[in-house]
């Protein structure tokens, strides 16, 4: 034999199939070898030296399949299931390669030529003229292709060099003519199998004029819906869906646009079902690129961009429009307004689409168009949205504008800043738009783009992700941009925004209040919510000398119990600042009594209203016995009691009550016995850490953080244990993987450098990798954070803290991507799709929660790929928690 | 015939509602759940439903299997969105049910039942493409944020549902009434736990690989059923091939209602009656046949620029 034979070792672990659990054989050295002129896969033990794990010939009978980069799999003649899971893809990678050469050598020596023989040795051919008649021959041809990488390499170069699909599609409408079921299916089927052989150049040909509307057709008649019949030629031939504002002057370009549309239909509607893993990214990445092609295009086409937003600029330019004007054809002219009004909305649209689409480039790329879109006067088209009748006309503009100030709000508000003289500024016309309030969703919308971008932790440029967690932390509102322009916002717009509630003095108002209202001053709610989170002592100051707290307190009397709640979560939010001003102005406005009021009103019924009012007493309870908490609780504690003891003293029914009045006692009785706490401490030690790192992080932002800690939901301190719970990488040799031969679910990992609490036991981490609903909160994070941490040390960067509450929206859709690669449920399936022996499928052994230990080895590799570390998340989660409060 | 009637006759059609029907909807949705406990109290007999991920037409094959509502009393653990195609039209039938029949019919939140999530998993996308906006994904999420977070069947010696499992920081029952959970499902304490975490063959609490949430043992669920006096946690949230899974001495189920999850995992369905004893039937059964209308695709945007 005349090949490579891979000699290096390669550290893999073995598993056999036994009674449908993968069982650990071990862990060992792979390599090949080739005794005698018979190839075999031998695995040498790690532990042992001189056993081997495996020794395993390799037959051309045998189909062995390649699965997820790190994976072999195959049955051998002896029934046995076997698996081999690398460790790396590499390794993976050369023996499969040994594998496929000598199954291709075996092949080659033997002078059978049955159908497993064709596979080996790329004999499969296609008929080369197909007909009805040959749709069977080609039907198995392509199936068998499809079982190994080698066949469907070389079935596609088949299908191309025969310009195949131009040959399928007329016996589309023979087949038709002929109302041949049968042969439809058949039709059908095979065009399945071609797509699924994932092949670019064949995806691109199918794309073409002159093939597309053949291939949907033949896929209109799905065999698994017999008595259904699709309608994809109608819908993919109909141009009139295709609109342009602007001509594109580039046919290739106009082509991509077709191609972009008809990869998406095909992705979302015809194949929706069918798709697999591989041919569904390829999809992806088609479209994703011919996007890109497109959008760079038109973007720097300077003729094209002036031209489009030139629309906004119209005014009648050609002379016989001039020449009507002066001549008083008012009919002509209205149609030409008309006209004129129709096109800037289609170009708003366009221009929505646009932005919408460039949500999927990179952030740079991002960046060079939104830029070069302002210059060319985007925000004029925003202004003309905001402002126009129709609705949908409005909402687009709304989302114009959260699209940049998603992308990037410390670049809105250097606009803003730069243009704070001219007319109005963006802010304003926000707050018109807020108040103007007639339509339910874009008043939440702008509610929602207000506070973005006034939130100073947002609107750091994604490179503020590579910075470490650290400078996150510490980095806080030294941005002079946004102070200038929170002081710019304090100064003269504030007001405006909530001139609502400061003019609410009465409860007449409250009466009869229509939802679309009532939904605008929750919103406005939220927003005080946030800003006081947020703007520390500017806000505190408006909030306390505008009244627009005290007014709060009327919606208590709302009969929108939505409001109600909007309106206690302010106050809420007061306590979780634990900022001893508005904890004082509270007391001093007797702002409690209102609470007090809801409490006594719902007390006999327990909804939610009821848990939201218990939820705030149950806050300053505990809280005063938190020392961070304790100086300022302590204090309402006993102004409540004081103040409400008698109404107090009826709602003892309610534990939290109770406590309250107990604490009371408790604090103004120095013999009392000391307080329950010390059974939450022993508690703590059976409760693993999810590694409340923050203050590891940034020991000296304590303070920072003490203040805007929410953790009553939480009765107990989590044990500060790991701040980044590193775990190895795959190449690091204190990974040291071993799976548990009693579970198959699971995987133990030893993880050498996490350091644990001295009070949790567990010192190993124990990570189960479930397929539940797939996704996996900690990857995200952990993807955060590995962009956090991989990057640059800190005290480079002078800015002001991050976007991480922006960042959730935009990482959101940009890990949205990286998911689908984590995703076990795609790995599942595409197993599946392959036809796979590896996974058991209906299991009897009540392993329907997990799956196979190897998959699971493979996903937590790749997740330790990315260096868990959970404190950056648990900030964010903070944030997001305080947000919501 | 009202207009919630025609409402649900369309919505079983699969056919989505205008925008403004939809806003009405949710606000009615929330004034009625405003008014629900954070863990609802549920007579028996009832049937209980796992996720459902906008698997719109086996929804309506569990119905089928189940019973209509009102004529039987459902309990669905939440997921009722994300992955399958037809989230929209799946929830809002469910919303329809519930603004109809309050009594017969009992959602609780599932960890999908988030913005957060939504935005990734598929609700969001569907919901821009159904309506060119995000409007209705808002209305939707701000009913979410009213749902219950769990319930108790059948009183004292009965059956705690939830979406996903146990809280260390929950060691009564009692102590989730104190929760204010019109919020946005965050990403720790008990809330996010009853939402996230799943049992487990472990001895207390462990991290959970999903990064919300923790894994339980069984010690913890005999412990939690001993103190709360109930003889059963039912929740969801993990996908089961056979359509259920009991754990450690049938003191927990995990109930799964999406056959054929996200349309190829091959798996079955289940959903499980509670009845005036106490006793437990489960109901297998599989995905809805696959005709024309069961057949599976999104919609198609109608008109294009790019």
């Amino acid at each position: 034999m005349s090949f490579e034979v891979p000699v290096t070792p390669r550290r893999v672990k073995v598993y056999e199939l036994q009674h449908e659990n993968w069982h650990d054989r071990g862990t060992g050295f792979c390599i090949g070898e080739i005794v005698n002129e018979e190839a075999y896969i031998l695995v040498k033990s790690e532990e042992e030296i001189d056993k081997f794990l495996l020794e395993a010939r390799i037959y051309k009978e045998v189909q062995y399949q390649k699965q997820q980069d790190t994976l072999i799999v195959w049955t051998d003649p002896d029934e046995t299931d076997l698996a081999l899971s690398f460790q790396e893809g590499e390794g993976c990678a050369t023996i499969w390669e040994f594998i496929t050469e000598v199954q291709k050598h075996l092949g080659l020596d033997d002078n059978q030529s049955d159908d497993a023989n064709d596979v080996q040795n790329g004999s499969i051919t296609l008929p080369p003229e197909p007909t009805l008649g040959t749709l069977p021959d080609i039907e198995r041809s392509l199936t068998l292709a499809s079982h190994t990488q080698y066949g469907r390499d070389s079935i596609t170069r088949n299908i191309q060099d025969l310009d195949y699909i131009r040959k399928l599609i007329p016996l589309l409408s023979m087949a038709e003519d002929l109302e041949s079921l049968p042969d439809l299916h058949s039709l059908c089927r095979i065009m399945k199998l071609i797509i699924l052989m994932n092949d670019n150049t064949i995806m691109e040909q199918i794309l073409l004029d002159e093939y597309i509307v053949g291939v949907v057709g033949i896929l209109e008649y799905d065999p698994e819906f017999p008595t259904h019949k699709a309608n994809h030629r109608d819908y993919i031939s109909d141009r009139s869906r295709f609109k342009e504002v602007v001509p594109i002057p580039d046919n290739g370009i106009r082509n991509k646009i077709k191609y972009i549309f008809r990869l998406q239909y095909l992705k979302d509607v015809v194949l929706a079902r069918l798709l697999d893993d591989p041919t569904f990214s390829m999809l992806s990445s088609m479209i994703y690129f011919y996007q890109v092609d497109v959008l760079s295009y038109l973007q720097h086409n300077e003729e094209f961009t002036s031209e489009l937003f030139g629309i906004f600029r119209s005014t009648p330019t050609s002379s016989q429009e001039l020449e009507s004007l002066q001549s008083g054809d008012t009919d002509y002219a209205d149609g030409l307004a008309q006209h004129a009004l129709q096109k800037k909305r289609d170009a708003v649209r366009f221009i929505h689409q646009f932005c919408l689409t460039a949500k999927n480039l990179q952030p740079q790329q991002r960046s060079l168009l939104y830029t070069n879109f302002i210059k060319k006067g985007l925000f004029d088209v925003i202004d003309f949205a905001l402002r126009d009748d129709i609705p949908n006309v409005r909402i687009a503009g709304t989302e114009l504008i959260l699209s940049i100030i998603d992308h990037d709000p410390s670049f809105v508000r250097s606009v803003v800043l730069k243009t704070a003289n001219e007319n109005t500024s963006i802010i304003d016309t926000l707050i018109d738009l807020l108040l103007s309030g007639s339509d339910f969703g874009v008043t939440s919308q702008v509610s929602e783009a207000i506070q973005i971008l006034l939130d100073p932790t947002s609107g750091q440029p994604l490179e503020a992700l590579r910075k470490t967690a650290d400078m996150f932390l510490r980095q806080r509102a030294d941005d002079p941009e946004i102070e200038m322009f929170l002081d710019s916002f304090y100064n003269q717009s504030v007001q405006r925004l909530f001139q609502r509630l400061t003019d609410l003095n009465s409860a007449d108002k409250l009466r009869h209040m229509p939802p679309h209202v009532a939904t605008l001053y929750g919103c406005l709610c939220d927003l005080v919510c946030a800003f006081i989170r947020l703007h520390g002592y500017r806000s505190r100051s408006f909030f306390v000398e505008s009244n627009v707290l005290a007014n709060i307190s009327t919606l208590f009397g709302s009969s929108h119990k939505s409001l109600r709640l909007a309106a206690l979560r302010c106050f809420r939010q007061c306590l979780g600042t634990n900022d001893e001003f508005y904890c004082r102005f509270l007391v001093k406005k007797r702002l409690f009594a209102p609470v007090v009021d809801l409490l006594e009103e719902v007390s006999s019924r327990n909804n939610l209203l009821n848990s939201a009012c218990l939820e705030f007493f149950e806050f300053v309870r505990t809280g005063s016995s938190k020392p961070d908490y304790q100086r300022n609780m302590k204090t309402i504690v006993t102004h409540i009691v004081e103040t409400y003891r008698d109404r107090l003293e009826m709602l003892t029914s309610f534990e939290t009550i109770r406590s309250l009045l107990w604490r009371y006692d408790q604090l103004h009785d120095d013999s009392a016995p000391p307080t329950e706490l010390a059974v939450t401490d022993s508690m703590l030690a059976t409760i693993p850490s999810r590694g409340n790192g923050l203050r590891d992080l940034a020991p000296d932002e304590d303070e920072y953080f003490n203040t805007s800690d929410d953790e009553e939901d939480q009765p107990l301190e989590e044990p500060v244990a790991t701040s980044v719970a590193k775990i190895p990488g795959p190449g690091d040799d204190k990974a040291n993987v071993i799976a548990d031969a009693s579970r198959n679910d699971d995987i133990i990992i030893d993880v050498p450098s996490v350091q644990t609490d001295d009070k949790s036991p567990s010192s190993s981490a124990v990570i189960s990798e479930t397929l539940g609903s797939g996704e996996s909160l900690v990857n995200r994070l952990l993807e955060g954070k590995r962009e956090a941490a991989d990057s640059n040390p800190p005290d480079l960067d002078p800015g002001g803290p991050t976007p991480l509450q922006v960042l959730g929206e935009k990482r959101r859709r940009d890990e949205a991507k990286q998911q689908e690669d984590d995703d076990e449920l795609v790995k599942l399936s595409s197993k599946k799709t392959r036809s796979s022996s590896f996974v058991p499928r209906s299991p009897s052994s009540g392993t329907g929660l997990g799956n196979n230990a190897a998959t699971a080895k493979k996903g937590f590799l790749s997740n330790m790929n990315k260096k868990i570390s959970i404190s950056f998340g648990s900030k964010r989660f903070k944030d997001k928690e305080e947000a919501s409060k | 015939m009202s207009d919630l009637d025609r409402a649900i006759e369309q919505l079983r059609d699969c056919q989505t509602l205008p925008e403004q029907e939809v806003r009405e909807l949710c606000h009615r949705a929330q004034e009625l759940l405003v008014e629900e406990r954070n863990v609802q109290i549920v007579d028996t007999p009832v049937t209980i439903c796992g996720d459902i991920h906008g698997q719109f037409h086996d929804l309506i094959t569990l119905f089928e299997q189940g019973g209509e509502c009102p004529d039987t009393n459902y309990l669905f653990l939440g997921d009722f969105v994300d992955r399958g195609f037809y989230s929209l039209e799946s929830f809002l039938l469910l919303l329809c049910l519930k603004v109809r029949y309050p009594d017969r019919i009992t959602l609780i939140r599932g960890n999908h039942e988030s913005r957060q999530i939504t935005t990734v998993y598929g609700f969001y996308d569907e919901c821009i493409r159904k309506y060119g906006s995000a409007n209705v994904w808002r209305y939707c999420c701000d009913v979410f944020d009213y749902l219950a977070l769990g319930a108790i069947v059948g009183g004292p010696g009965g059956v705690f549902c939830v979406h996903g499992g146990l809280s260390p920081s929950v060691k009564h029952l009692d102590q989730i009434r104190l929760i204010d959970r019109k919020q946005e499902v965050p990403h720790e304490g008990a809330m996010c736990d009853l939402l996230w975490s799943d049992p487990d063959d472990i001895d207390g609490w462990g991290i959970s690989p999903r990064g919300a949430g923790y894994l339980f043992g069984g010690d913890k669920v005999h412990e939690f059923n001993h103190t709360n006096d109930i003889s059963l946690i039912a929740r969801a949230h993990q996908l089961v091939m056979e359509g259920y899974k009991e754990m450690f001495e049938g003191a927990i189920v995990t109930v799964w209602s999406a056959p054929n999850y996200c349309y190829r995992c091959g798996n079955v369905a289940a959903i499980l009656t509670i009845d005036e004893d106490l006793g437990r039937k489960y109901r297998i059964f599989e995905a809805a046949p696959q005709d024309a209308k069961g057949m599976p695709a999104k919609k198609p945007v109608a008109d294009y620029f790019l």
